[in-house]
């Protein structure tokens, strides 16, 4: 099981969050041409390694999370919330 | 108000298990209880903080994952910018943040009794320790998938709110557990 | 090296059966190489022999980091089938169907294919009318498929939960000719035609680099030294974008994620055909090996992850599904469970198609459709590098449909390679 340490709800298993995917794609501008479209939406760095990810807290607070964890060993180097004020406001709290 | 239904009414019957004595968990469902869900937009959350404390008359914020109990109702955080108001409603001014009626979303169940955090414990993976998990504590946690939350009342008295769909079945599964102690379904 | 047969047996009988010649050799690595083909599972291992055996190619390579089948040729539930819907898929994989079919005679290796029939369950009758759909597209291009209801369900297999199931079971779509094979005997099959072929397999040979011009790949560096290759074809499931990275060719429409499969201890004989069951959000698929094991899986664990071993919601799930279609398992005991590292598409569909470098193949993207698909993989991708053109049936497999807009998403699940399963 990995634990995954919640901003807002405290440090839970995974089973109660549903992974999102890649957290450092950057989608282009709306009018930007179909293969920079093609790219952002299907082409992926797949990293083995560190990566940054996103996750959201389905059965708890349903915070969308933003996460670094290892590909390999499953080893979370750190958790935020995604939204930049809940990120400022759960910080302050901890 | 509309003549509420309880979703669990068809397995709810009023008695001791599986003997009539050593009971060690006490059930009872709460009718008609009226729940209003308040979101913030992230930018407002310390307006709607203020708000609550005014229409409230709250001492203080409500603190993550923590409520208070007031005369006839409650208030809870519930995440980060979502509070519960239970048993009351206040106005939200479209510019702080939004309103959801949720009373007839949830089936809340009351749970007392010496092992009342053995029974949640042997489903939620929670620590319900007093030291962590002290009186007056929300979480949202799951069981067997479904999202479900939880109030500590009294040291030995918990709210476990339902998603109504689900409810039936989750009350089977806290009733076959609780059987392992004696429980009782209690009259409301 | 001695065929097996009947006369053979016979004759090394009077020796204990110890005469037999070592079935595959294990050649020192040559400076250059007509071909190279890196990853030595099913799909790298069919492709060598493919390229020696339809197209006449020598000199060919078949690199592998540890041993072969040490991958996900040995991590999977075995199961082939032909049930496919889109246009390309259903063509590609009723071909793999065929080359199953008659494989064991093929390499002279008994593979162990039983067409013991996959059973897929159906739970209401919209689920029935999608079945009905899906398997008629089948039948008319050729493929065997047929629905059947409860009774006949009932007279084949009697011991599934009939009575009281949360969703009762309704009937199933089936197709017979499918089954299950033996996964090792398959590797190691394949293994021996394609080296009595003359394929060098070299195992313990990890690629740790791709020396690359412009356009091309002239060599590829390995831990047991470089290799020239006149062309080269990259069949590695599970961390193809490492190597893609390697030859410095960018990023990929794949997700490295993990499934998980399961095997309990021997029974005797409980259940004679491939069952699936899917509804809502149940995934289970369940068989049993000819050694008497329930073998069965599930979902991904709905992560990305290159690491080879499951995690615990997942189990749950499993035994969750086990028991809620097969309530007689309820007491068996799990002996094992692994899992391998898939190559999620976008679109759930495969790659066998050219690449931006003019000597370079890839095979990648088999998310959980790699074990019935390695005889057609590798005979369509030998094709593809014999004849440096893609051939029809494969010809949208490639990485540039996403641009076209002509993905083969069979299970109309948008790009979140997780939900393709």
């Amino acid at each position: 099981m990995i634990r995954i340490k919640c901003p807002y709800c405290g440090e839970r298993d995974h089973s109660e969050f549903t992974y999102g995917g890649d957290a450092s794609v950057e989608y282009p501008v709306l009018d930007a041409s179909v293969s920079e479209w093609t790219k952002a939406i299907f082409f992926r760095e797949n990293i083995r390694g560190i990566q940054k990810e996103t996750w959201h807290h389905t059965n708890g607070c349903r915070l969308w999370l933003e996460v670094e964890r290892s590909t390999i060993t499953h080893e979370i180097k750190s958790v935020k919330a995604c939204h930049p004020q809940i990120d400022k406001i759960t910080k302050n709290k901890s | 108000m509309l003549n509420r239904n309880s979703a669990i009414k068809e397995k709810y019957s009023i008695g001791k298990y599986p003997t009539e004595d050593n009971i060690k968990i006490i059930f009872s469902v709460n009718h008609n209880l009226t729940i209003q869900q308040i979101a913030a937009w992230p930018d407002e959350i310390s307006n709607i903080e203020k708000l609550l404390s005014d229409q409230l008359g709250l001492q203080q914020n409500i603190d993550f994952n923590r409520g208070e109990i007031l005369n006839n109702n409650s208030v809870w955080r519930m995440e980060p910018s979502k509070w519960w108001l239970l048993g009351t409603s206040i106005e939200v001014p479209e510019n702080l943040g939004t309103s959801l009626e949720l009373s007839h979303a949830f089936t809340s169940i009351s749970i007392e009794g010496k092992k009342s955090d053995i029974l949640l414990n042997r489903h939620l993976p929670l620590d319900l320790r007093l030291d962590n998990f002290p009186i007056n504590s929300s979480a949202s946690s799951a069981i067997h998938h479904v999202s479900v939350k939880l109030f500590r009342i009294k040291e030995k008295e918990f709210r476990l709110f339902i998603p109504r769909g689900f409810a039936l079945s989750i009350w089977e599964i806290l009733l076959e557990t609780a059987s392992q102690f004696g429980y009782e379904i209690k009259d409301n | 090296m001695t065929r097996f047969n009947a006369w053979n047996v016979f004759k090394n009988g009077f020796t204990g059966q110890k005469n037999w010649d070592r079935q595959w050799r294990d050649p020192e690595p040559k400076k250059e190489y007509n071909i190279i083909i890196v990853g030595g599972g099913l799909h790298g291992l069919a492709t060598a022999y493919y390229l020696a055996k339809n197209h006449n190619k020598k000199n060919i390579a078949v690199l592998e980091k540890g041993w072969i089948g040490g991958g996900n040729a040995g991590r999977n539930t075995t199961i082939v089938r032909s049930n496919y819907m889109m246009p390309g898929n259903h063509e590609f994989y009723e071909h793999s169907l065929k080359l199953w079919e008659n494989l064991s005679h093929d390499l002279n290796y008994n593979v162990m294919f039983s067409q013991r029939a996959h059973v897929s369950l159906f739970h209401s009758p919209s689920a029935r009318d999608g079945a009905a759909r899906r398997y008629n597209i089948m039948r008319l291009h050729g493929t065997d498929g047929e629905l059947w209801d409860l009774d006949t369900l009932k007279k084949n297999i009697p011991h599934l939960n009939y009575n009281n199931a949360r969703f009762p079971i309704l009937g199933a779509a089936v197709q017979k000719r499918a089954g299950n094979a033996r996964h090792d005997s398959t590797v190691w099959g394949f293994a021996r035609a394609a080296d009595s072929l003359g394929v060098d397999i070299l195992q313990n040979c990890e690629v740790t680099g791709v020396k690359r011009s412009q356009n091309n790949i002239e060599s590829i560096e390995t831990s047991r030294g470089t290799m020239k290759a006149k062309k080269v074809g990259f069949a590695v499931a599970g961390h193809t974008s490492l190597l893609w990275q390697m030859a410095g060719l960018g990023n990929l429409p794949i997700e490295s994620h993990k499934l998980q499969a399961f095997v309990t201890e021997a029974i005797k004989p409980l259940l004679d055909q491939v069952v699936v069951y899917g509804v809502g959000g149940a995934h289970f698929y369940i068989s049993q090996s000819d050694k008497g094991s329930m073998v069965f899986g599930g979902d991904l664990d709905w992560y990305k992850s290159y690491a080879q071993r499951g995690n615990l919601p997942m189990v749950q799930d499993s035994a969750e599904a086990a028991m809620a279609i097969m309530p007689c398992l309820g007491r068996i005991r799990l002996l094992r469970h692994w899992a391998g590292v898939m190559d999620m598409s976008m679109d759930g569909s495969f790659f066998i198609c050219k690449t931006p470098l003019s000597n370079l193949y890839l095979n990648a993207g088999w998310n959980y459709g790699g074990f019935k698909a390695s005889p057609a993989s590798g005979w369509y991708f030998a094709d593809l590098i014999a004849n440096e053109q893609p051939h029809k049936n494969v010809q949208n497999h490639n990485l540039e449909r996403f641009e076209q807009g002509i993905n083969i998403d069979e299970r109309g699940a948008g790009p979140d390679p997780k939900l393709h399963g």
